[in-house]
């Protein structure tokens, strides 16, 4: 029975992350293949340590990095190729410097407030569509949603956070493009 | 365009700008899609708890998110079961306590006691093979339609309020207001 509800919960924090997961992988790593070997480490690193894990977001995601190194460490030393970690983990928007730092980082929170989203599955969509350029159609296919509730969701998101920013003295996003 | 649709696009557009945007290619979307139950099978494979039932309850969950419809498999359930008592008590609810119920001829329980009218014996599971028969035994053949359109054939043994009829099945009793039509053949 433990077993069972065990299982059980994995499976749903798999289903939860696993889109946000793999595309994060693969944003870092940039091979389809690659990702879904370090995605596929991961999660039995997680099954592993399921019943200390506190909050399971915040566990796989700063996760990543470590088993990417991990995967890289031991590719390398089956194939002798050289891969630079520090490339690996360049991230270009951490090199963003154009003058609008400021407003980034409001836009930043915005997208960050928990009140933003109603819930884990409105932030996934959300992430799906605006950041990794999913259509209505791909993200619900990985959701399991209908497009219509996928489009609906994503809708209302963005609509709470053009309020954030407006309540932040950003009345016109068009003004900031 | 609707201001709904202008102010999604134009946050794309801010997204774009911000370069908060990751992009994933299209041919990398189509493999995590496709991947998303390989991966997580092999996960499991790999800690050992994989099972074959596990396996299967997995199978069709995954084609349940396939069809896309939001609904897990416990819904999917709890939905048909609901479905399905729905249905019956609105059937039995017509049926029965309406008394809209089709009508099914009622069987005389005594079929096996003597007719004493024809002095004949008459038995459910031994009554006459063709209609030809009851003209023969009785001298006449009948027919009764029912207002719900169906036709019954036999020689009738008594009318009133209440008619008993002899047919191939054996004496069926049938009320007066059931029927629509009584015709010789």
């Amino acid at each position: 029975m433990f077993l069972a509800h065990r299982e059980r919960e994995f499976r749903k924090a798999y289903q939860r992350y696993y889109p946000l997961i793999i595309n994060k992988i693969f944003m870092k790593v940039g091979s389809v293949d690659d990702a879904e070997d370090i995605c596929h480490e991961l999660f039995i690193s997680f099954y592993k340590k399921f019943d200390q894990v506190q909050d399971p977001g915040k566990w796989l995601f700063s996760s990543i990095r470590y088993e990417i190194m991990k995967y890289y460490k031991r590719k390398d030393a089956k194939s002798g190729i050289s891969v630079h970690i520090d490339d690996v983990e360049n991230d270009p928007n951490l090199a963003f410097e154009n003058g609008f730092r400021d407003i980034r980082i409001v836009i930043n929170e915005a997208i960050g407030n928990d009140d933003n989203y109603n819930d884990e599955r409105d932030r996934t969509i959300f992430k799906l569509v605006a950041v990794n350029n999913y259509t209505y159609v791909e993200a619900a296919r990985q959701m399991g949603l209908s497009t219509r509730q996928v489009e609906y969701r994503y809708a209302q998101t963005v609509k709470r956070i053009l309020s954030y920013l407006n309540d932040r003295g950003i009345a016109n996003i068009g003004d900031l493009l | 365009m609707k201001k709904n649709d202008r102010d999604i696009a134009l946050f794309k557009k801010l997204m774009d700008r911000y370069r908060f945007t990751e992009p994933v290619h299209a041919e990398a979307k189509r493999r995590f899609i496709a991947d998303n139950r390989k991966i997580l099978v092999r996960v499991l494979k790999s800690v050992g708890a994989f099972s074959f039932l596990y396996g299967v309850y997995l199978a069709a969950s995954f084609a349940l998110k396939k069809i896309a419809t939001g609904a897990t498999l416990t819904k999917i359930v709890v939905s048909a079961v609901t479905a399905a008592s729905l249905s019956y008590s609105g059937y039995y609810a017509v049926v029965k306590i309406a008394g809209l119920k089709t009508e099914k001829p009622v069987y005389e329980q005594a079929v096996q006691k003597q007719d004493v009218k024809n002095g004949v014996a008459v038995k459910k599971e031994t009554g006459p093979e063709t209609l030809e028969d009851i003209r023969k035994r009785y001298g006449r053949l009948d027919q009764l339609v029912l207002y719900n359109g169906k036709a019954i054939q036999g020689a009738i043994l008594s009318r009133g309020d209440v008619y008993r009829i002899y047919t191939l099945r054996g004496i069926m009793i049938i009320s007066r207001d059931k029927i629509k039509v009584v015709k010789p053949l």
